[in-house]
């Protein structure tokens, strides 16, 4: 037996384990990241501020001796007798910018029925790919492994030249390249001295690996881009006097949450903004999110206007388009909502979403029970899903009732669910 | 000359030398390796072992550890193997490196010849990257949620195999069909009246009636392995190919767990004597030339390393070094046997010394037969203790307060903290083999010593054995400062809690 060196480094399998270790860290991140998402801050805070996020160590469990704080030690004794620390509790204390923690909160959410229109298509950029391999280019972007290749190619290329004029041996040529430090010109000369009896071989090979300069291989990029539709996102919500506190500070979680979702995964999409009490208005993003009016609801007056809004500027042989509503479900004509509702849906419009906030649902009736008869709604939550969730057969039109910060977070994956039967 | 050269050098006069001191060891490759290679070989457990998403905690852990420059400090890893294994590390200093390969080598001896490590499978490498290939394609057939399940759960049990490398696994109808031999035949030789005889008939029968429908007979402490032979949850299951995959897994993971169980039990000897022995090799290549005077400084330095002491812990390396040299001392001097500890003069003890030069020969048979709990119940001595200064502490309001410097409760405890490794002991108790599944509960008793279990521990624990058993999971302990005995139960479901017997009459402490 020996010594070897061995230059190998970490083997593919680990490189999977840490991967997959990776993965499990971040599933757990993603359990807290529910208490994020309905956490104010996000909104008002700085969008670069760090936050730490301390990462519990996932831990190996088996049948253990519950820890006293006694022992056997050595030396003097003194100090304190904190230092003996859990076995590996805590890990690491990763660093999130708000940025990153809404990117982890909003993954695999997307826009549901997103179809090609025909014309006023746009280019998105997804990022950069390979467009060819160059001889030329910045070091950074080197590609070691064609590299290493090319060189191997000409030395292979070299020692079968050389072998092939002088007649020498595969063992001379590598020696004679060796000392002439890989230049192919020299060797040649050298090698024909060999033969002459003028010179000799150093035959210790110094190992080194002589690179000339037309070996080097470059990643030449291009940036990855993909055509993408057109869509318009509508949000609308009720702002009238039946809306408290609570509620209206769920609406604007709900649809800061959904901007933000929609705003990063499609870069050209159009964003209206509505608010209502019995009349509706469009309003700035600003003002959407902040203002508040006393009286009455009328729901309808708000799918009136997008509708309008639709047919007038966004017609719909151009554009997705998309309606978001969030009320409490409180209103002064329940039936007329829904005609002027079905007038929307008519349109052929991709999806409607109606949030209802309501905790207390008592006997009369509200907007969800007029939507769940005239549009056929169905209860489609499953066990991993705390609020109702209510799909349409007919109509691209899923509604959800919540009424706690904690449902937000479903009701965004809800929303924004990628692959969904519902019918457009 | 290069560094790898010196090494080879090196090499061949070490292998010398521990034919000289007489250490057997098998052959012996050393291979050099980058700090990343070190730290993916010791967070996987074997090289090339199957794979595993906590081998790549533990490797970001290491590193880590490392890059924030407070890592343990390993140098070199060896393998139990035929042959061995070992790998040291390139970042550091030469005369190190050759301190490293010293110290492979009183590994290498002790793996070979002590009684608990010889017997133990040393062609685990080649039975690990088998399993490798075999989990990947488990992996591949049946998805990687319900492959890592399975073996996060069975690694739950890894503690709770059978140490004993002696221990012969039969099938449990093999072993009734012993018993009710043995039975058979102890009835047939008793040499009794036929009055006798008839009045003992109901007790034979309540005997043999035992034997039929309890399993297992004995309590089983190899926990995994009667998961394996018994678990209704693996026998239900209806596809043959993912059973014998299940069956693979956990019979993988209970394999290493037998391999690495004696090496857990002999640490602090095995270390003690890799050290004893690095430090008589240091000083010979010193002699010799080999290592320069200073290059040897920073062996040196490593050596105070690994030789610290701890003010809330033990090192085993230290106390294992310290009494390797302290047997050889007494040994050589005759500081042993009745005459010596009869003695009552104290200048006639110091000055001790009956030439009795039997040191070598001592450790040698001590390195073969002994197990850490024997070598500190046999050889630790007040002088060591006061040498090393140990102390026996507890932690009164986060300060250090030192207890006694005494060695008989310093031994008690540190005999309690390797006996079964540090580890609770937890044995499968008896139970009627049912086709009822009501009855089919697992039934762990933990043999209580003053000691308790650790709640967060249990619970988890409780739920991967489930994991593999499918029904509900008992675990008999006792809680608390009056040592309440207590049923745990898990039913897949909810965790309860039963009293078991009346307070402070619990029958199951001694």
């Amino acid at each position: 037996m020996s010594v070897y060196e061995v230059g190998k480094s970490l083997g593919k399998g680990l490189a999977k384990d840490v991967a997959r270790h990776h993965q499990k860290v971040m599933d757990h991140i993603k359990k807290g990241v529910a208490d994020i998402i309905a956490n104010e801050d996000i909104i008002t805070g700085d969008r670069k501020r760090k936050v730490r996020v301390r990462i519990q160590s996932l831990k190996d469990y088996y049948l253990k001796f519950k820890r006293d704080g006694s022992g056997v030690g050595s030396g003097e004794g003194g100090g304190s007798g904190s230092g003996g620390s859990e076995d590996g509790v805590v890990l690491f204390d990763a660093e999130f910018s708000l940025e990153e923690l809404i990117d982890i909160a909003l993954e695999d959410c997307g826009l549901p029925n997103l179809k090609k229109k025909d014309t006023q298509e746009f280019e998105a950029l997804l990022g950069y790919k390979i467009k060819s391999i160059e001889k030329t280019g910045i070091r950074p972007l080197m590609d070691k492994r064609k590299t290493a290749r090319a060189a191997i190619q000409r030395l292979t290329d070299y020692l079968v030249f050389l072998k092939k004029n002088t007649g020498c041996s595969e063992q001379e040529a590598k020696a004679a390249l060796d000392m002439c430090k890989g230049d192919l010109h020299l060797a040649f000369e050298l090698l024909k001295k060999v033969k002459r009896g003028e010179a000799t071989l150093d035959t210790k090979l110094s190992k080194r690996f002589f690179m000339s300069p037309e070996d080097y291989r470059f990643l030449e990029l291009e940036d990855d881009t993909e055509m993408i539709s057109n869509a318009v996102i509508i949000f609308a919500r009720d702002w009238s006097g039946s809306m408290g506190e609570e509620k209206k500070y769920l609406t604007r979680m709900a649809c800061f949450w959904l901007s933000e979702a929609i705003k990063r995964l499609y870069r050209n999409v159009s964003i209206v903004f509505m608010g209502h009490s019995t009349e509706a208005e469009v309003v700035s993003e600003e003002d959407f999110f902040k203002r508040a009016e006393s009286g009455g609801t009328r729901s309808a007056s708000v799918y009136e206007l997008a509708r309008k809004k639709i047919v007038d500027e966004f017609p719909l042989s151009r554009w997705n388009s998309y309606v978001f509503h969030f009320s409490d479900g409180d209103d002064f004509k329940i039936t007329e909502a829904g005609q002027k509702l079905e007038e929307l849906l008519k349109l052929g419009i991709n999806l409607f979403c109606y949030g209802e906030i309501n905790e207390h649902r008592g006997s009369s009736a509200t907007l969800i029970d007029e939507y769940k008869n005239r549009f056929n709604l169905k209860n489609v939550s499953d066990k991993s899903i705390s609020i109702d969730i209510f799909e349409s057969a007919t109509w691209p039109f899923i509604a959800a009732l919540f009424s706690e910060r904690k449902h937000l977070h479903q009701l965004v994956k809800q929303f924004l669910k990628k692959e969904r039967s519902t019918k457009s | 000359m290069t560094e790898l050269e010196r090494l080879r050098d090196i090499e061949q006069f070490l292998l010398k030398k521990i034919s000289d001191y007489n250490l057997q060891c098998v052959p012996q490759r050393f291979d050099i390796i980058p700090d990343d290679r070190m730290f993916s070989l010791i967070a996987s457990r074997l090289p090339a072992n199957f794979s595993f998403w906590q081998f790549g905690r533990d490797y970001e852990r290491f590193r880590t550890e490392y890059e924030h420059g407070f890592g343990a400090g390993i140098l070199e890893v060896v393998f139990d193997l035929d042959p061995s294994r070992a790998y040291t590390l390139k970042s550091i200093p030469f005369a190190q490196k050759v301190a490293t390969f010293a110290h492979v080598y009183g590994h290498n001896d002790f793996f070979t010849n002590n009684a608990y490590l010889k017997k133990t499978f040393k062609n685990m490498l080649s039975s690990a990257s088998a399993a490798r290939d075999r989990f990947f394609e488990y992996e591949r057939r049946f998805g990687i949620d319900p492959v890592e399940k399975i073996i996060v759960s069975a690694k739950a049990l890894e503690h709770n195999v059978d140490p004993d490398p002696d221990r012969a696994y039969e099938s449990n109808s093999k072993i009734r069909a012993r018993l009710l031999e043995e039975l058979k035949q102890g009835i047939k030789n008793r040499n009794i009246s036929s009055v006798l005889a008839e009045k003992l008939r109901e007790e034979d029968e309540e005997i043999r009636r035992r034997i039929e429908t309890h399993i297992p007979y004995f309590a089983e402490r190899d926990v995994l392995f009667h998961i394996i032979e018994h678990s209704p949850l693996i026998r239900e299951i209806q596809d043959l190919d993912w059973r014998a995959a299940v069956v693979d897994m956990i019979s993988v993971i209970w394999e290493q767990a037998r391999y690495f169980a004696p090496k857990r039990e002999t640490k602090i000897m095995n270390e003690g004597w890799a050290t004893f022995w690095h430090q008589r090799l240091m000083k010979d290549l010193l002699r010799e030339g080999l290592v320069t005077p200073q290059e040897f400084s920073s062996y040196a330095e490593m050596n105070g390393n690994v030789l610290a002491n701890h003010p809330l812990h033990f090192n085993p390396y230290l106390l294992g070094a310290a009494i390797w040299e302290s047997i050889e001392d007494r040994w050589d001097t005759g500081r042993f046997g009745k005459a010596y500890e009869d003695c009552q003069d104290a200048e006639q003890l110091k000055n001790w010394n009956t030439h009795t030069g039997r040191g070598k020969e001592k450790i040698f048979e001590v390195r073969a037969s002994h197990n850490d709990w024997r070598f500190i119940d046999d050889f630790l001595t007040q002088e060591i203790i006061d040498k090393l200064r140990y102390y026996l502490y507890s932690v009164v309001e986060g300060k250090i307060e030192i207890d006694t410097r005494n060695i008989t409760y310093i031994k008690e405890i540190i005999l309690g903290m390797i006996g079964n490794s540090g580890l609770p002991k937890v044995v499968v108790r008896s139970t009627i083999n049912s086709k009822d599944k009501e009855k089919q509960t697992l039934l762990l008793y933990h043999m209580y010593d003053g000691r308790d279990l650790d709640d967060e521990y249990r619970i988890k624990s409780m739920e991967h054995i489930f994991a593999l058993w499918g029904r509900p999971i008992k675990l008999r302990t006792n809680v608390g400062d009056e040592a309440e005995c207590v049923f745990y139960v898990y039913d897949g479901v909810s965790h309860s809690k039963n009293t078991g017997c009346k307070k402070g009459e619990c029958k199951h402490v001694k």
